[in-house]
């Protein structure tokens, strides 16, 4: 099968966006909200 | 930015005006309130003095330096050094309205022997309430510089910087009673009165007091916090609250609509048919568009609260609420965070850190999630618009805006029980006595209400371009592979038939649009997303969901407002437009298998009683573990929720059906 230009630019946005998923739930198992509140507190803006 | 010279904490009691005279020494926007207990950690600033920077420390409120909560105690490691380097110098804030217990804490602060300067906050107040009190008397008695400051309105900090200035650069350390500051011996009731005794002989020449009236405060509070009329005026407010998240916004949403469809046919016209174009339209367009016309809504609901945070109501509602609490042994300082949780549940989470008692304090951090939270708003209100007609009761009252307040009500009335069974499980006694300072009303500060309504929709933006976007395209991933080629070339032969066979151009056009869908529905059932759906489904269908309602439910396990996302992204795929109000269409749209809907009012009920109770928020439960100390109560409050949940979802199902509503 021929790979098309498109098919490569999905390729890249669809890793991408596992990869920060991944990388958002790791952090968060980490014990951090990771930035999902404008109100966390300091330490945790720090670690964002 | 000049490097600071050295650290200045900034102490007080709670609700004194510590973080708004932060804010405007450093120009930074840490979050204010008009209720004791809004900072429960610590904010580090720049303050310029006319010598140069200094490191300004925002510290939580405390009455005292002997810790009973957890913030009350990170008050005394930081203040001792025991956290971070020890402060050079103290800024000490108290409310001129009170001066006599804030004078208590002051003793102790003072006995810390470390330079200091007093902020003589709220003199407005205190005049209002008869009471004058002398800066210069006070500073003579006390042997410290005083300087009279209106923080909110930025008076007295030029002098302010000035006497701070002048106080570091002759380095004499304040003089306190010399009382004993840890361990037993500071709690002993000798060295209270003691305390108490010094406040009072340094007042002695400074107050002066005048006769008032019953103040506008006083009168008010009658009513509010009246155990009848009080519990009324607080639904008959939330109850307005979402009558106006209704009403307020929907003109606005409906141009945020228009805007997203506009931008959508922009991006998409110049694109050729392809894979790519599917991303974008049903992955990034109809995931991220369908979430982004909510941030109105979400604009108005944090108005109100920004609203009755700043004029004073928060605490009078924990004070109505402290009756009911502490029936099921929790007392009105839990309400707080629980009220806090209804933004957000992280906050909320963070906020039960002054809660002295560990076992109260672990029970308000387990059914602070049960609130429910702004990122629940969107699930309920797509739900409601499109399942539930917009009715009048009693020729006013909107029949959404009373559904909606029932599924706030909901999260509350299903925290009641559990803290109680909470409670028994963890064999704790009575509820602590609450005791909370009400602070006087006041109007909301035009700049803080703004603030907060920005910060929260530039959260909400900033979430929906992060977050739900990531998992709107996995999702689209996971719903368009694989591509089998066998079902294309079958498809293909169908609408070759359709153009050799069907002379009609208009039949023509509507039998090639259907066998569009059916290819799209066929791809998305043989797609990875369509057999893991499958395969899950009989676990939900108790609550009368299809596979991709259980999909869209899953994949927002990150957070609650990816599943309107997610939904925007499977329905779309399978017909629709992909903007919300194609969301809502496609929703309605949406076919079983069978042909039956997907959606009927049983079906959007069990999801938005599902959401209303589920623990759908990675951030909440990474900051139940840290609060906690232990994933396990993570895991406990993932748990719990699901379950009650799932139950309370397929209770709602069934009685829905039973009632003609399936």
């Amino acid at each position: 099968m021929r790979l098309h230009p498109q098919d490569i630019i999905v390729f890249v946005v669809v890793a991408f966006a596992a990869y920060y998923l991944i990388r958002r739930l790791a952090f968060s198992a980490q014990g951090h909200s990771g930035g999902a509140c404008s109100k966390c507190t300091c330490e945790d803006k720090k670690a964002d | 930015m000049s490097p600071a010279r050295f650290r200045v904490a900034l102490a007080g009691n709670p609700n004194v005006g510590k973080t708004t005279l932060f804010n405007a020494l450093t120009g930074l926007n840490q979050r204010t309130g008009n209720y004791p207990g809004v900072t429960v950690s610590w904010h580090v600033g720049q303050w310029d003095l006319p010598g140069g920077g200094v490191e300004l420390v925002d510290l939580p409120g405390s009455y005292s330096l002997t810790a009973l909560s957890p913030d009350e105690d990170l008050v005394q490691k930081l203040l001792q050094g025991l956290e971070g380097p020890a402060p050079s110098a103290l800024l000490a804030i108290i409310d001129a309205s009170n001066p006599e217990r804030n004078l208590y804490f002051l003793s102790q602060l003072m006995d810390l022997g470390l330079p200091t300067v007093v902020a003589l906050n709220m003199g407005d107040v205190a005049e209002s309430k008869g009471l004058k009190v002398d800066a210069q008397a006070l500073s003579k008695a006390l042997g410290v510089r005083v300087v009279a400051i209106r923080a909110h309105k930025k008076d007295g900090l030029q002098a302010l910087a000035e006497a701070m200035e002048r106080c570091v650069g002759e380095g004499k350390a304040a003089k306190g009673p010399g009382l004993p500051l840890n361990g037993a011996a500071a709690a002993d009731p000798a060295v209270i009165r003691g305390r108490y005794e010094w406040a009072r002989n340094k007042l002695a020449d400074v107050i002066t007091r005048s006769e008032v009236g019953v103040r506008f405060s006083d009168r008010v509070d009658k009513v509010l916090t009246h155990r009848v009329w009080g519990v009324l005026a607080l639904v008959l407010v939330m109850g307005m609250i979402f009558q106006s998240i209704y009403a307020w916004s929907q003109p606005l949403m409906d141009l945020l609509e228009a805007f997203v469809d506009w931008g959508g046919k922009l991006i998409l016209s110049p694109l050729p048919a392809g894979i790519l174009k599917d991303l974008l339209s049903d992955g990034v367009i109809a995931g991220v568009g369908s979430i982004l016309v909510f941030v109105p809504q979400i604009a108005v609901l944090f108005f109100f609260i920004a609203i009755l945070e700043d004029c004073g109501y928060m605490a009078r509602s924990a004070f109505l609420m402290d009756r009911l609490f502490a029936k099921l042994g929790l007392s009105g300082r839990s309400f707080i965070p629980l009220l806090s949780s209804f933004a957000c549940a992280v906050p909320g989470i963070l906020a039960t850190r002054t809660i002295a008692d560990r076992k109260e304090r672990l029970t308000t951090m387990l059914v602070a999630p049960l609130m429910s939270c702004s990122a629940r708003l969107p699930v309920y209100t797509v739900l409601i618009a499109a399942f539930l007609p917009g009715r009048r009761v009693f020729g006013f009252i909107d029949q959404r805006a009373l559904v909606l307040l029932a599924l706030y009500c909901l999260g509350v009335a299903v925290a009641v029980p559990v803290a109680f069974l909470l409670r028994k499980y963890m064999k704790a006694g009575a509820a602590p006595l609450f005791l909370i300072e009400l602070p006087g009303y006041k109007w909301p500060d035009v700049h803080t209400v703004a603030r907060r309504v920005t910060e929260q929709c530039r959260e909400f933006v900033a979430n929906a371009g992060t977050i739900i976007l990531a998992v709107a395209v996995v999702v689209w991933a996971l719903g368009a592979f694989p591509r089998p080629q066998a079902l294309f070339d079958g498809f293909q032969a169908r609408r070759q038939a359709v153009e050799l066979q069907v002379a009609s151009a208009p039949v023509k056009a509507a039998e090639g649009a259907a066998l569009d869908r059916l290819e799209q529905g066929e791809l998305m059932r043989q797609s990875w997303l369509g057999r893991l759906g499958r395969t899950i489904n009989p676990l939900f269908e108790p609550l009368g969901w299809d596979w991709r309602v259980t999909m869209a439910a899953l994949a927002s396990i990150p957070a609650r407002e990816v599943v309107i996302g997610s939904m925007g992204t499977i329905f779309s795929a399978t017909g629709g437009d992909g903007d919300s109000g194609g969301l809502r269409q496609a929703l309605a749209q949406a076919r079983r298998d069978d042909g039956t809907p997907v959606f009927t009012i049983a079906v959007a009920l069990s999801l938005m009683v599902f959401f209303a109770l589920c623990a759908q928020c990675a951030s909440t439960l990474a900051v139940i573990r840290r609060e906690s100390g232990h994933w396990g109560w993570a895991a406990f409050t993932f748990s719990y929720m699901t379950v009650l949940a799932w139950g309370a979802g397929a209770l709602v199902f069934h009685a829905a059906v039973a009632c003609g509503l399936g």
